[in-house]
């Protein structure tokens, strides 16, 4: 009898164990070990951002700021200068804690292979993208240090954005070198982006290097006629429609398959801004119609921008209701549409800017023509029209940056991050009064607000920014802000 | 119909298959003092013999003799041992009288062993299963709002087969789980997660495993508050554990039937609170359209209009028609929900066998048009004697719910609570309830346009029909929860104990949304999701107890054993936005079909042991250990250990004082430590597949950082109380305090997102609950044969406080919904509320713009806590002859809530508290003067004395995501009538005719009135939206029901 009292115990090591409990405790539905191929795939589609984060993110600040879109949705704050925390916090989350890791993590695994030397490149070129369109919000921000959690670095420093710049810069030259088309561990259909084309990579890597390289023109113009002039001597851009950098989406699929754009249209919740239409008016712009809708039920069709800035009182009144202004246009919108990253039409202005600068040869009006016409082209607007639109006197080149940026910035439509950014660099084009004041006395915001969790998980690196960077306002003014 | 009646005769078979003998028969009745029907269950045992029987469900016996000098010993549980001498008589009626002194109380502990409670060196709170069916909840649980000391209930307002979240002595955890109470039920725990939470957003309670109970099987709950009482049930009893003892077959002559039939009819108990005198509109005024005729903008969303004097207006149907207020806009939406509630049980046994067969439906009709909710309950439970030392009991219980049409809750447009939040009051019902228009499109008043491109309607707002007509959704639950146990019985002191257990179910549920729906991404604004969940809780213990006396004085009892427990879910199912076929929802039928798959699983294997000493029947001693092996922490640390001690002291029973006013008094205290490990996957570096792009797969890291190094969390917890009762038991004090802390807390805090990561997961910090249990019982009225009065009062008082959160964390963040965070701080409660207050000068004044406007801060602050400072439930139960009435009042004192509805509402004008200041502003004589102070360009303040345009005024303070919190923030402080029972029970006498043993005929209201709340337009009791941490917000909350109708219940 008292051996039963052993029961327990023997009972115990019949159940037997704790020898599958390491399996039991393994998700099947991940892994511990990944292909860079699927990693990287993730982190071009989501950095090119997705629906949420392309509305919290780009649509509700950047693409306000510079005036593509105007806001009409009484509860959304951002357009009337006001800061959304939540929104800035769910972007700069995403941004490091899936963007940029996944890519680190992409440079890191491929990197174990020497044969992956390609992966590698264009993994670094993708992470510089990345960045500067952080840097470009902020300001300083962490860099060198980022995405080290694995190595138990939880609180990494900010970088100057000095700093920042000009790592990119020198990450997209090594980048750009290190592509090699003899080595044949590469990403396939993978690549998302160019399809496994080494060549237009090379062509984007400089591209965006030159767009990097201008915005540090006021701030280090010994540094920015360096770089450029090394840029266009070497004249290795996207050199047509076909370079173009863009995220492909599709008519079908789930919402991170789709345009962004397209399903914020949906939630009805913007319209295209008074800037934007009156530009497009002023200067009899046949890419009105394709920018912007008509006002529903004007016939002949009317187009009108709205007012940014409005605040809810305003948006409630009549005169500001939603159906009497346009929705984007129908390529903007389209399903299927793709995402510009970064677009030869752009690259042309750049050099054109680069040549009115004296930085390089080249001939600034033919660029400046170039840059116009590409855009018309992937817009879909018939040649007669082009030449039409060009020979306007307002259009022409008249040999100064304000000409240049005011048709980058149309071109640049819908891409506010850019927009935004060279408004900020140069003061063009000349956009509208904002009909609130907000946080900035009714200006143009030169950054945005830290989100509020660095001050509580990230202290001490957030205040050395601060105390370098000046008070984390949207007042204060980036390195590369220098405009005269 | 037919397996019923095949059914029976089995169970006749049963009660017939008692062996005869060639003896004499005694036969008789044993009733109660105070109840003539007749006392089920009674002992009689031969004395001196082995030989006995038991009574049957009317208080019958019938014993064989075959000696005449025999003597009869009757006993029973509270009630006087009687013995009768037998000589030659052969029918003996006995009247068993109330023990005062000895009053035992039995009760249901770990692992589902019964114990005389003198015992127990911890508190447990008993309900009877008949206080559960009278006035009857649809979730089970929700019964025992106001009755249990120690347990806070919140109702989530979700309709009602939503969920419950039972927090018991307050919670444990900052992270690791939900704090919700561990439910066992017969000794055997069941899965009562929540594993579709709605979230801020949007979603649908799709409820939780205990509203499936049948509360006519429940012969009685015990709440263990403290994790002392349950240090054998393992981590998940740190929260506390719900017993529920299910019913089971009672030795009796032949087959015993009971039927119960409930209906009740239900109404909202609280409907918004708005104004009813300016309507759709905006600044005061409305223009006059090109025919001359004032016209309302079909965009308007909100009643900032003109006042509303029956002027004609063009509204938004084009008709030139009066503008009236639309007082029942909201309340003619509802219909009155009908409840049907049926079951019927047999149930038969004799010496060797018993069994209870049950059939119960449920049957709702809610108060939202088009739902209902139906629930099938089938139960089988047997014991059997099979041999002199083998026993068995088995139960089968098989529970079908089909739900039609939960409510969308929360921000989802197709809520119909958050439309009406934004509805004018001008706009008439009855013009929606043609929901669709020929071309498919839905009919609404808040139309902006129409899609050039595919012709489909633009709004923001749903149409509520359209909502609860087109986007329906439907799940059913089908369940097994099952047990068979084997006893062997060595000695008479030793037995061992073989059970397992299992709670299996799978869930399905449909989620539709019809083509052309407003507010829908697709591209034919369609989407449909189907889910199916796999769960099974499986749990298999060995038991090995004894129980021997050593000496006269001192009795040794105790048991060891294993425990293994298997959990797993599993989630398989697919989504689509868009649909190929227009309002054909099939997967196949999709248009962008993606799989949906999750999975959860983890292993507990654990011995453990428990002795308790008892010395002469008054002083008692309880040691107990466990140990756990968990599957979710790594080898080094997967094995933990935890002891409780518990001692309890029976005055009465030690210094038997005679003529004491003191009729009964113990003292109890225990110490007791519970571990606790991670969820699983925690431990190692992943990476997660992503939806593909291109025809190519995607991957992503996981946003937590892993921690190969997690150790189990350790509850502590001590409590002291005492049971005292006076005057024969006329008056009684239960009181407890306790103590708890939750240390080296697995949680998973926010770390800077720059790390590449979100979040990681640690052990530290400590959260600890302190507080009070008091249970008052007192009959002040007992007349003989007449009137009595009994009076149970419950008290809670639960202080909550975080210690620590580990280094560097200063405020941890528990989760977030517009305008809050809800947060844990060191040195604060758990749950507090972050959001934005006034800008304040530095005597506290309100700042106030130059326009007199008020001045928002620009940084987060506590504004409020949702923990309440105390609960308290008073429950009266009055009998006269036949007739039973109940009272049940309860109340909540403190406890925050942030009412989201209140924010949309006012910023919209619908709200009653935007008229004041309306008249006068539109008539230029005044507005809202805010009270506070102006800053001058030296600095100093002076006082406003600017008035402001109301609706200038609530959209400054109440926009969507930017609204000024602090002043929607409202004492969740409430008194409800919570339930009143008037019955009348039929004595045999009177049914002297009729074929029924018992008949009783009852009134039943619950949940009748809010009596003192001071959150408009919603009730504080049910408001929140799921049973997370993430407490006290309410956002467009379904409206509670006040409830009545009737309950009779026939014996045979």
């Amino acid at each position: 009898m008292k051996k039963l009292l052993y029961l327990p115990l023997c009972l115990w090591l019949a159940f037997g164990c704790t020898g599958k409990f390491e399996e039991i405790n393994t998700d099947p539905r991940a892994t511990t070990s990944i292909s860079p191929d699927l990693l990287f795939t993730g982190a071009l589609r989501n950095g090119a951002l997705n629906w949420d984060l392309y509305q919290i993110g780009q649509n509700l600040h950047a693409d306000f700021y510079c005036q593509f879109f105007a806001n009409n949705s009484p509860g959304f704050q951002t357009d009337r200068l006001e800061t959304n925390p939540g929104w800035l916090q769910s972007f700069w989350n995403n941004y490091y804690s899936n963007f940029i890791i996944n890519t680190q993590e992409t440079i890191r695994i491929a990197g174990t292979d020497p044969r992956a030397i390609n992966k590698v490149a264009l993994a670094r070129i993708w992470r510089a993208w990345l960045f500067h369109r952080v840097t470009d919000y902020w300001g300083e921000v962490p860099y060198s240090e980022a995405g080290q959690g694995l190595q138990l670095n939880t609180r990494p420093k900010y970088d100057t954005q000095e700093f920042i710049y000009k790592d990119m810069i020198k990450e997209l030259r090594e980048a750009a070198a290190q592509i090699d088309p003899a080595q044949l561990s590469r990403y396939g259909a993978a690549d998302i982006l160019y399809n496994d084309n080494l060549d237009r990579w090379r062509r984007f890597a400089n591209s965006l290097r030159l767009r990097l390289a201008l915005r540090t023109s006021s701030a280090d113009p010994a540094f920015a006629q360096q770089e450029v002039r090394a840029l266009m001597t070497e004249n290795r851009f996207l050199a047509s429609n076909a370079d173009n950098a863009q995220m492909v989406t599709f008519t079908t699929g789930q919402f991170v398959n789709r345009n962004p754009l397209a399903i914020l249209f949906n939630f009805n919740e913007f319209r295209v801004s008074k800037a934007m239409v009156d530009v497009l008016t002023d200067l009899n712009d046949p890419r009105l119609p394709v920018f912007a809708a008509p006002v529903p039920n004007t016939n002949p069709a009317r187009f009108a921008g709205l007012p940014n800035g409005l605040n809810a009182v305003q948006l409630g009144q009549a005169n500001f209701a939603r159906e009497n202004f346009s929705q984007p246009g129908p390529a903007i919108r389209a399903e299927g549409a793709a995402i510009p990253v970064l677009m030869f039409d752009e690259v042309c202005f750049l050099q054109a800017e680069a040549v009115l600068k004296g930085w390089g040869p080249g001939d600034a009006r033919s660029l400046f023509e170039a840059g116009i016409r590409a855009n018309m082209q992937r817009r879909g607007v018939p040649d007669p029209q082009i030449t039409a639109y060009l020979a306007q006197n307002a259009v022409q080149y008249n040999g100064t940056l304000e000409r240049i940026i005011t048709q980058k910035w149309v071109a640049l439509y819908p891409n506010g991050f850019e927009g935004w950014a060279e408004f900020r660099r140069t003061g063009f084009p000349r956009l509208q009064p904002i009909a609130n004041p907000g946080e900035t006395n009714g200006q143009v915001p030169s950054r945005v607000r830290y989100p509020a969790s660095e001050q509580g998980l990230n202290k001490e690196s957030y205040d050395a920014a601060v105390a370098r960077q000046g008070p984390d306002v949207m007042t204060t003014k980036l390195w590369w802000d220098k405009r005269p | 119909m037919k397996h019923i009646l095949l059914l029976s005769l089995w169970l006749l078979g049963i009660s017939s298959g008692s062996a005869l003998a060639q003896t004499r028969l005694i036969s008789g009745k044993v009733t109660a003092v105070e109840d003539p029907n007749g006392l089920p269950g009674v002992n009689i045992r031969v004395k001196n013999t082995q030989t006995g029987t038991t009574t049957d469900a009317e208080g019958n016996y019938k014993i064989n003799l075959t000696t005449t000098d025999a003597v009869l010993v009757f006993s029973f549980i509270g009630y006087e041992t009687r013995e009768e001498t037998v000589g030659s008589q052969s029918i003996i009626n006995v009247v068993l009288r109330v023990d005062v002194k000895t009053l035992k109380e039995v009760v249901v502990t770990s692992l589902g062993i019964e114990r005389d409670k003198d015992g127990l060196g911890y508190a447990v709170q008993s309900v009877k299963g008949e206080d559960l069916t009278l006035a009857r909840e649809v979730n089970v649980v929700n019964s025992l709002q106001g009755r249990v000391p120690g347990m806070q209930l919140s109702q989530s307002a979700s309709g009602p087969g939503g969920s419950t979240r039972i927090v018991l002595r307050g919670a444990n955890s900052l992270g690791g789980t939900d704090n919700n109470a561990l439910i066992v039920i017969d000794g055997v725990p069941m899965d009562n997660t929540n594993n579709r939470t709605p979230g801020r957003f949007g979603g649908i309670d799709y409820g939780t495993g205990i509203s499936l109970i049948n509360p006519d099987d429940v012969e009685r709950i015990d709440v263990l508050t403290g994790p002392n009482a349950a240090a054998l049930y393992g981590e998940r009893a740190a929260a506390g554990v719900i017993m529920i003892t299910t019913k089971k077959g009672i030795t009796r002559k032949g087959i015993g039937i009971q039927f119960n039939t409930n209906a009740t009819f239900e109404r909202p108990l609280v409907l918004p609170d708005f104004q009813n005198e300016y309507g759709q509109g905006v600044g005061g005024v409305l223009p006059t359209g090109a025919d001359g005729t004032l016209t309302i903008p079909r965009n308007i969303e909100s009643s900032w209009g003109p006042r509303m004097t029956g002027q004609a207006v063009r509204d938004w149907t084009g008709q030139v028609r009066p503008y009236e207020a639309q007082p029942d806009n909201i309340s003619d939406f509802y219909r009155t929900g009908q409840t049907f509630n049926n079951n019927i049980a047999l149930n038969a046994g004799n010496e060797k066998a018993t069994v209870r067969f049950s059939v119960g439906s449920m049957n709702n009709r809610g108060i939202m048009p088009n739902s209902t909710l139906d629930r099938l309950n089938f139960t089988v439970r047997s014991t059997a004697q099979l041999t002199k030392r083998l026993s068995i009991d088995v139960k089968a219980n098989y529970i079908r719910q089909n739900s039609f049409n939960r409510p969308n809750l929360t921000d989802n447009p197709d809520n119909p609570v958050y439309g009406f939040l934004y509805m004018p009051r001008s706009i008439r019902l009855d013009d929606l309830r043609p929901y669709q228009d020929p071309n498919g499109n839905p009919v609404t008043w808040a139309a902006t346009g129409v899609d050039p491109a595919n012709g489909f309607l633009t709004s923001r707002r749903q149409n509520p029909f359209w909502s609860i007509n087109n986007n329906t959704n439907q799940d059913l639950m089908n369940r097994i929860i099952t047990f068979a146990s084997v006893k062997y019985q060595f000695t008479d002191w030793l037995n061992l104990q073989v059970r397992g257990g299992t709670d299996y179910y799978n869930h399905r549920m449909e989620e539709r949304t019809a083509t052309r729906t407003l507010f829908e991404s697709s591209r034919d604004r369609a989407k449909f999701v189907l889910t199916n969940h796999n769960v099974v809780e499986t749990n298999l213990d060995v038991l090995l107890s004894f129980n021997k006396k050593i000496s006269n004085n001192l009795t040794i009892s105790g048991n060891g054993g294993g425990n293994m427990r298997i959990s797993k879910f599993e989630e398989v199912g697919a989504q689509t936005a868009g649909l190929n076929v227009p309002n054909l929802f099939t997967i196949a039928n999709g248009a962008a079909p993606v799989p949906l798959y999750g999975i959860s699983e983890r292993r507990v294997n654990s011995v453990f042991a428990s002795a308790q000493a008892n010395y002469r029947n008054y002083l008692y001693l309880d040691l107990s250990a466990r140990n756990d092996w968990a599957s979710t922490l790594s080898p080094a640390n997967w094995s933990y250990f935890y002891p409780a001690a518990s001692l309890s002291f029976v005055l009465t029973e030690a210094f038997k004082w005679e003529n004491s006013p003191l009729s009964y008094g113990k003292f109890r205290a225990s110490i007791a430590q519970v571990g606790g490990a991670a969820q699983p996957y925690q431990l190692a570096l992943n990476y997660g597949l992503g939806l593909p792009h291109a025809g190519q797969g995607t991957a992503t890291i996981r946003t937590q950082l892993p921690n190969v190094d997690l150790k189990p969390q350790i509850t502590q917890a001590i409590e002291i109380g005492t049971d005292l009762r006076f005057l024969d038991n006329r008056f009684g004090l239960d009181l407890t305090w306790y103590k708890k802390n939750t240390f080296n807390q697995i949680f998973q805090p926010p770390i800077s997102a720059t790390s590449g990561f979100a979040n990681t997961v640690i052990n530290a910090g400590n959260v600890q609950n302190q507080g009070w249990e008091v249970a008052l019982k007192l009959t002040p009225i007992n007349l003989e044969n007449s009137l009595r009065w009994d009076v149970q009062l419950n008290y809670t008082r639960n202080r909550s406080k975080i210690i620590s959160t580990g280094a560097g964390i200063d405020n941890f963040f528990i989760g977030n919904d517009r305008n809050v965070t809800v947060a844990a701080s060191p040195g604060q409660p758990f749950g507090d509320f972050r959001g934005r207050g006034f800008q304040r000068d530095p005597e506290g004044r309100t700042i106030v713009d130059a326009a007199g406007l008020p001045l928002i801060a620009t940084q987060d602050v506590v504004i409020g806590n949702y923990l309440p400072l105390w609960q308290g439930g008073v429950n009266n139960v009055f009998t006269w002859k036949g007739f039973r009435a109940n009272v049940l009042i309860d109340m909540r004192k403190g406890g925050d809530l942030l009412s989201l509805s209140n924010i949309f509402a006012s910023e919209n004008g619908n709200a009653s508290q935007t008229l004041a200041g309306r008249a006068d502003w539109y008539a230029g004589t005044g507005g809202i003067l805010v009270e506070g102070v102006v800053r001058n360009a030296d600095g100093s303040f002076t006082p406003n004395t600017r008035s402001v345009d109301p609706e200038s005024y609530w959209r400054r303070i109440s926009t969507q995501n930017g609204a000024v919190a602090e002043a929607f923030v409202y004492s969740g402080t409430f008194v409800k009538l919570r339930e009143v029972t008037l019955g009348y029970t039929f004595t045999k006498q009177q049914l002297k005719s009729l074929p029924f043993n018992a008949v009783s005929l009852s009134l039943v209201g619950r949940n009748l009135a809010l009596l003192v709340s001071s959150l408009p337009g919603f009730d504080p009791d049910v408001s929140s939206y799921n049973t997370s941490n993430v407490q006290g917000i309410e956002s467009a909350a379904f409206p509670s029901t006040r409830s009545l109708g009737f309950n009779l219940n026939v014996t045979f």
